[in-house]
């Protein structure tokens, strides 16, 4: 007998960093490599500072997460936390309210865990490369 | 007449009107938006969606502002047209019926979204619009990011 119900959603990958300021994700499918920050000499983005967060305070714990941004180009994001990979629920990421969503596009969702605990989902197509900013801003 | 929830924040009284109260639930988990201001600092999931939440300690001045994951006894999850806010309170009252002309001037707020004040179980509560304070504090959380 056939089924009627719609095929369960496939579970989605995630990397998520314990950053002590706030904890974040990317998704698995965007992440190139992750290296520790000594083996990194240019420049890399503090995503959570770039957004308005005090930065990233503990060197022990930093790594380098290359991910691919716009254009498929690659960005090096400092990961200040442990990092650790799980794949989630789609039902579980949910997208932010129009508040904040128009505002922050760096931002698209917050992904809930079994513990209720919540992490912030980045986009990397969204995140401007350093050398896009300018000084001053 | 209309039927209003009284909420406290520290030892600050407050009714929203009860029409906009979808749940009242306990204390909330959430996270901190480091783009978000003090007034809505981050989200909350709520019946499989993420809403705003909204410190009101924050927006009156009152009590020790909200700090993620941690919040309040209590939350409020309040509709006001296509949005939904998670508003942790300290404590929430039995609903009250108020009429319109038992609601006087506020002799001690003058935001935009006061609307007047009454006296509930001897205290001076303030009566807001969840509309107008949305709408006021959606602007500056646009306004502050361009």
């Amino acid at each position: 007998m056939l089924s009627t119900s719609p095929p369960p959603a496939a579970r989605v990958a995630l990397v998520h960093v314990a950053d002590p300021r706030v904890r974040w994700s990317v998704a698995a499918a965007q992440v190139v490599r992750i290296l520790p920050a000594a083996e990194w000499h240019t420049a890399l983005i503090d995503v959570l500072a770039a957004l308005g967060a005090a930065p990233a305070a503990d060197p022990q714990s930093r790594r380098v997460m290359i991910v691919r941004g716009a254009g498929d180009r690659e960005l090096a994001m400092l990961a200040a936390g442990a990092i650790d990979i799980a794949e989630v629920d789609p039902a579980d990421v949910l997208a932010l309210p129009d508040t904040f969503a128009r505002t922050a596009p760096q931002i698209s969702a917050i992904v809930t865990f079994a513990d209720h605990s919540l992490s912030l989902l980045l986009q990397p197509t969204a995140v401007r490369p350093p050398d896009d900013l300018v000084f001053g801003e | 007449m209309r039927s209003f929830v009284p909420i406290t924040i520290h030892t600050t009284w407050v009714a929203v009107d009860m029409a906009t109260v979808r749940e009242i639930g306990g204390p909330l988990t959430w996270i901190a938006l480091p783009t978000a201001s003090a007034v809505l600092p981050g989200v909350a999931a709520w019946r499989g969606r993420a809403v705003a939440v909204a410190d009101l300690a924050a927006l009156l001045g009152a009590g020790e502002r909200l700090a993620s994951p941690t919040s309040r006894v209590r939350t409020l999850y309040l509709q006001q047209g296509a949005s939904t806010l998670a508003v942790p309170v300290d404590a929430v009252r039995e609903p009250l019926m108020i009429a319109d002309e038992d609601i006087r001037p506020s002799r001690i707020r003058s935001e935009a979204f006061v609307v007047g004040e009454v006296d509930v179980e001897g205290h001076t509560t303030v009566v807001v619009d969840l509309g107008v304070l949305l709408d006021s504090y959606r602007a500056v959380v646009t306004s502050a990011l361009h």
